[in-house]
């Protein structure tokens, strides 16, 4: 019997694929898996996508309770961490209830939060954020009910159009409020950005790039406001922001680790003190053959990704080899599919016709395809992924 | 359901009305089946090959079709995608076999 224990604080997508990889890599000791949330671990994609348009309330959960307990995984669902201590043979673990779990390994899934709305008035109870259960229960009980007819979403990324296409399914008047020129503007070719604006445009949604929410006017018994820089005001029954995610590193650096603004991690998934790992959206990676920017990706393909590496460093064993990150959305009917890293001189081409609704932007660097971003084009997405993978794995020290 | 695996490791489960191949093989902890983006056919990750007759299975679509060609295993005449694969009504001894890659 190993009296080796492993501690994975954090049981979203990154902390259970860890606790499952752990034992996958034959890791033999115990395995504890401790998350804030009551409950199963369960998928957050579908938060913001068909979980609000339903109004069954049951999340989508990755793996029984059963199968945990097959893998010799202890669930502590409902146990927040609020503190670690280290010592020279692991540590111990206290929880808000203030019992202690001591481990001999540790690994840090703890996630991102939402970004808060730095506003005059953004504490105001229309204002809803979106990244757990609970929140997606409690703006999809607000937006079901008839009383709201009019949603203000604040911010053009991935999280707010998803959210403004599901508020429009639901027959709500939307605005949508981005400062940037355009919507997505940081993740996606320009060309892709005006289709997703033209297809929002045709499904009536009010969307207004260019624009800076200033204050959040709420009084009593009439609509909530949003006031813009220029001074116009855009009513809404609700206001759902979706502004970016911090990562949750209060553990990481009450135990020293360095931060910036995730938790530092190198190519094995390790933190700085070297034996701490760390994986998901709490992590700021370093540069690396698909990552050459070393970009912080918040991402269920780089949570799922980073837990495997990370497993394979607790455990002793051969990481498995690098892969080709890839993100994906569903906007409405929008379906974006998105691998590999755009480097800044990679240069930038349509395959497809834009007018068909179909249609990805190829990145290549010198001759060699980096990445690609497919708009309702799936077989270039999945034929891109498999090139971009071979192509830079192959590449270094091959014959041309 | 009947899972097996390129090594000839067997695995039976019940299927639930409603439960696509990829949710039981997830929710069964089956090896090779992974599901990444959650049955949104986004990542083609839960390739597998129905072992036997095709019939009564719900039709290939065209999304499907194509994240088929991106797979990491070879594709073959019985590739499904298993986020897409129903089973219904609900019957004792499908067989899929899974793929040596995802």
């Amino acid at each position: 019997m190993s009296s080796q224990r492993a501690l994975v604080i954090g049981a979203g997508q990154a902390g259970l694929q860890l606790a499952e990889s752990l034992r996958a890599f034959g890791f033999e000791g115990s395995v504890l898996l401790a998350g804030a949330e009551k409950g199963l671990p369960y998928q957050r994609p579908p938060l913001s996508k068909e979980f609000l348009l339903a109004e069954s309330v049951a999340p989508t959960v990755f793996r029984s309770g059963e199968f945990l307990e097959s893998r010799g995984i202890t669930l502590l669902d409902g146990h927040r961490i609020v503190s670690v201590r280290r010592d020279a043979g692991g540590g111990e673990a206290r929880d808000s209830t203030g019992r202690t779990w001591a481990f001999t390994h540790l690994a840090l899934t703890t996630g991102a939060c939402s970004r808060v709305l730095d506003l005059p008035g953004a504490d105001s109870p229309a204002v809803h954020y979106l990244r757990d259960l609970a929140h997606a229960r409690r703006l999809g009980n607000a937006a079901r009910s008839p009383r709201v007819r009019r949603v203000a979403v604040i911010g053009g990324g991935f999280i707010g159009l998803e959210l403004a296409a599901a508020m429009t399914a639901l027959g709500k008047s939307v605005t949508v409020l981005e400062v940037a020129k355009t919507v997505l503007a940081r993740a996606v070719d320009q060309r892709i950005s005006r289709y997703v604006e033209g297809a929002l445009l045709n499904r009536g949604i009010d969307l207004r790039c260019g624009v800076q929410p200033v204050a959040v006017l709420d009084s009593p018994g009439r609509a909530t406001e949003v006031l813009l820089g220029d001074g116009t005001t855009v009513s809404a029954d609700l206001v759902v922001a979706g502004v970016g995610a911090t990562p949750r590193t209060e553990i990481a650096e009450s135990l020293g680790l360095a931060c910036a603004p995730g938790i530092v991690v190198d190519g094995r998934n390790l933190a700085s003190d070297n034996r701490t790992v760390a994986a998901g959206d709490c992590t700021q990676p370093e540069r690396s053959l698909f990552n050459p920017l070393g970009l912080r990706l918040e991402s269920v393909n780089n949570a799922v990704t980073q837990a495997r590496v990370g497993a394979a460093t607790l455990a002793g064993v051969e990481p498995p080899p690098p892969s080709v990150p890839w993100f994906w959305s569903v906007i409405g009917d929008i379906r974006l599919q998105m691998a590999g890293m755009p480097s800044p001189g990679a240069t930038a081409d349509v395959q497809g016709d834009p007018l068909s609704g179909s249609f990805s932007i190829v990145f290549h660097q010198g001759a060699t395809l980096v990445a690609v971003q497919c708009v309702n084009d799936p077989a270039r997405f999945a034929a891109g992924r498999k090139a971009i993978q071979r192509g830079s794995v192959i590449r270094p020290g091959q014959k041309p | 359901m009947i899972y097996v695996q390129a090594n000839g490791h067997r695995q039976v489960t019940d299927i639930q009305p409603g439960e696509s191949v990829m949710s039981n093989a997830i929710a069964h902890g089956i090896e090779g089946i992974v599901g990444e983006c959650g049955g949104f056919l986004s990542c083609a990750s839960c390739h597998v090959y129905v072992v036997g007759t095709l019939d009564g299975l719900p039709p290939l679509g065209d999304l499907e079709d194509a994240m088929l060609e991106g797979t990491a295993a070879p594709r073959r005449d019985s590739s499904r995608l298993g986020c897409q694969l129903f089973i219904e009504p609900p019957r004792d001894g499908v067989e899929i076999e899974v793929p040596p890659a995802q």
